[in-house]
């Protein structure tokens, strides 16, 4: 279409224009108070789903290398998110162990059975736990701040929850994608064995260190340049993942832990800030890579499946979030607001989709596994919008404390 | 002094709630980063905020500077140190302040209190600087210091929290 000899004209212009379009569609959905975060998502499904929409497809290798940086960076910035401050406040509003003892048995078992019962293999099904199993910061905080519930009394326990969700990903996070590593045995061997040795030191560095962390961009240390610090740290991160690949260790799980080994050390407000728009950003370019991912032929059989699991990881998290809130609040509405915030599954569903989608063969299994978490992903970040209805609240609140 | 209940918001900051001498609930939240959200929640519903407003760190400055001129001056809390507008907006021309002398008399209903439980800055805004009692003086009185008849209070303020504090004192 766009001639001979003028690729890169062409894959510009499709490139621009699935940007205006997930930029577009993100202000209609945020002027319409719904979560922006399934947008490009969507976008990418669309693309590859419609057949004259082809065109603006980029090549299948600038899919896969935007989407495989943007998984490096995106593990980095959610891992950057909570430092040690945020662990010890959330330990202390939650515990800790029967959460974690919850969410294994109410969100991950689900996504772990419906993997083994859709024939994606022991390593599908772990990936698949791990999508059910995390709720999404980005779209808890979104409802937080949109319906104004910072000064709840139930919110301490959503918040503790997410942070608690955030540790324990450190551990699962390396393993399951250890379970995707190309090659025999002992190149699985050898990533599990270094997904292991990596996830030790990181806890010994981040849970063992009682002393202040050195501060970066204290005032006055120097002349503060945020942009600067932050491209800093995101090339650390890249530097690590690549030194992680080379040793054949799966680089999103090494991408995560040295996120979360460096939140202590970013404290400065303003760097804070372009950290959180690198977030927002290295989110929507992994979502669209997710949704290009997807074959069109995948789509119709991961809705129905799709649809099913939204609703029992749904239902698990809202339970989730009602047992957690109990200590703070009796009232049955603070009680399932609690869990209806902690139902969307977003950026890190996200990620565990790219990881099954950047490993699956071009139509394998594995992208049908893709299409199930962009749909799981869809339907989670749009639930909480449609049951916000305040009357649906009352009579599922009734319901639940009956 | 009324009570400030603090919680914790893991990742997100700090709630301080207090009860006004009303009844009025009322909450802030301190967000990393200087945003504060300011809270009225409802008598029926202790849960939510009735009513949320969310504050920039240069609004919070502003509308701190207006509730109690005289705080933004000694500093505040110390919480918002790390936020460089905050304690910009809140500082003042040293012209605008009052300093005086003022005796506390025999039979001052604050005789025998600490400055704490007196509630001098909470309720005037005006900082004790030093106390001289007899012949000795004790300079920068903690709010653990315990005001007694006789004494003479070396204070700073607003010219009308200083006369507040006369007013406190003497009767």
């Amino acid at each position: 279409m766009f001639g001979s000899g003028s690729l890169a004209a062409g894959t510009l212009l499709g490139l621009g224009v699935v940007v205006v379009a997930v930029a577009l569609g993100a202000r209609l959905t945020a002027g319409a108070g719904l979560d922006a975060l399934p947008v490009p998502l969507v976008v990418g499904l669309v693309i590859s789903a419609a057949g004259p929409l082809h065109v603006l497809r980029p090549d299948a290798a600038v899919t896969r290398a935007g989407a495989e940086i943007a998984l490096v960076v995106l593990l980095f910035c959610i891992g950057l998110a909570h430092g040690g401050a945020d662990r010890r406040a959330a330990a202390a509003t939650v515990r800790v162990g029967r959460l974690l003892a919850l969410d294994a048995g109410l969100n991950v078992a689900p996504g772990f059975v419906f993997g083994l019962l859709g024939g994606f293999g022991p390593a599908g099904a772990v990936l698949l736990g791990g999508v059910t199993g995390a709720s999404s910061w980005t779209a808890a905080m979104g409802q937080l701040d949109r319906r104004q519930r910072f000064g709840n009394r139930e919110t301490p326990a959503v918040l503790a929850v997410l942070v608690a969700e955030h540790c324990a990903l450190g551990a699962y996070l390396p393993l399951a994608a250890a379970l995707l590593a190309p090659g025999g045995a002992v190149a699985r061997a050898t990533a599990l064995l270094g997904s292991a040795a990596v996830v030790a030191a990181a806890a010994w560095f981040a849970l063992g260190r009682t002393a202040a962390p050195p501060r970066w961009g204290a005032a006055g240390a120097r002349p503060p340049h945020p942009a600067a610090d932050a491209v800093l740290l995101a090339g650390a991160a890249l530097l690590l993942a690549g030194l992680a690949a080379a040793l054949g260790v799966p680089t999103a799980g090494v991408a995560y832990l040295a996120g979360g080994v460096m939140a202590d050390i970013v404290t400065d407000d303003d760097l804070r800030r372009v950290v959180g728009a690198l977030r927002q950003a290295s989110t929507a370019v992994a979502a669209l890579g997710l949704g290009l991912l997807v074959p069109a032929g995948r789509l119709p059989g991961a809705l129905a499946g799709g649809l099913l699991l939204a609703a029992v990881s749904g239902a698990g998290k809202v339970l989730t979030g009602w047992w957690a809130a109990a200590p703070l609040t009796t009232a049955a509405a603070g009680r399932l607001r609690a869990g209806l915030t902690l139902v969307p599954r977003g950026e890190i569903a996200v990620a565990f989709g790219l990881l099954v989608a950047l490993s699956a063969a071009d139509h394998g299994p594995g992208t049908g596994l893709a299409g199930l978490v962009a749909v799981e992903v869809v339907l989670t970040t749009a639930a909480p919008t449609a049951l916000g209805d305040a009357r649906l609240r009352q009579a599922a609140a009734s319901a639940l404390s009956r | 002094m009324p009570e400030i209940h603090e919680t914790a918001l893991p990742g997100i900051g700090v709630r301080y709630e207090l009860t006004t001498r009303r009844g009025v609930r009322l909450g802030v939240v301190a967000h990393r980063g200087g945003r504060r959200d300011l809270l009225v929640y409802d008598a029926d519903d202790p849960d939510a905020a009735r009513e949320a407003v969310a504050l920039t760190a240069a609004e919070t400055a502003a509308l701190a500077a207006l509730l109690d001129p005289a705080a933004g001056r000694s500093g505040g809390d110390g919480r918002s140190g790390a936020d460089g507008a905050a304690t910009a907006g809140r500082r003042h021309p040293i012209g605008r302040f009052a300093v005086d002398w003022i005796p506390v008399p025999p039979g001052s209903p604050y005789a025998g209190r600490t400055i704490a439980t007196a509630g001098v800055r909470s309720i005037t805004g005006v900082s004790i600087v030093a106390v001289l009692r007899d012949d000795a003086a004790f300079p920068t009185p903690g709010p653990d210091f315990r005001l007694e008849a006789g004494d003479t209070a070396l204070v700073v303020g607003t010219p009308d929290g200083v006369e507040a504090l006369i007013e406190l004192l003497e009767d």
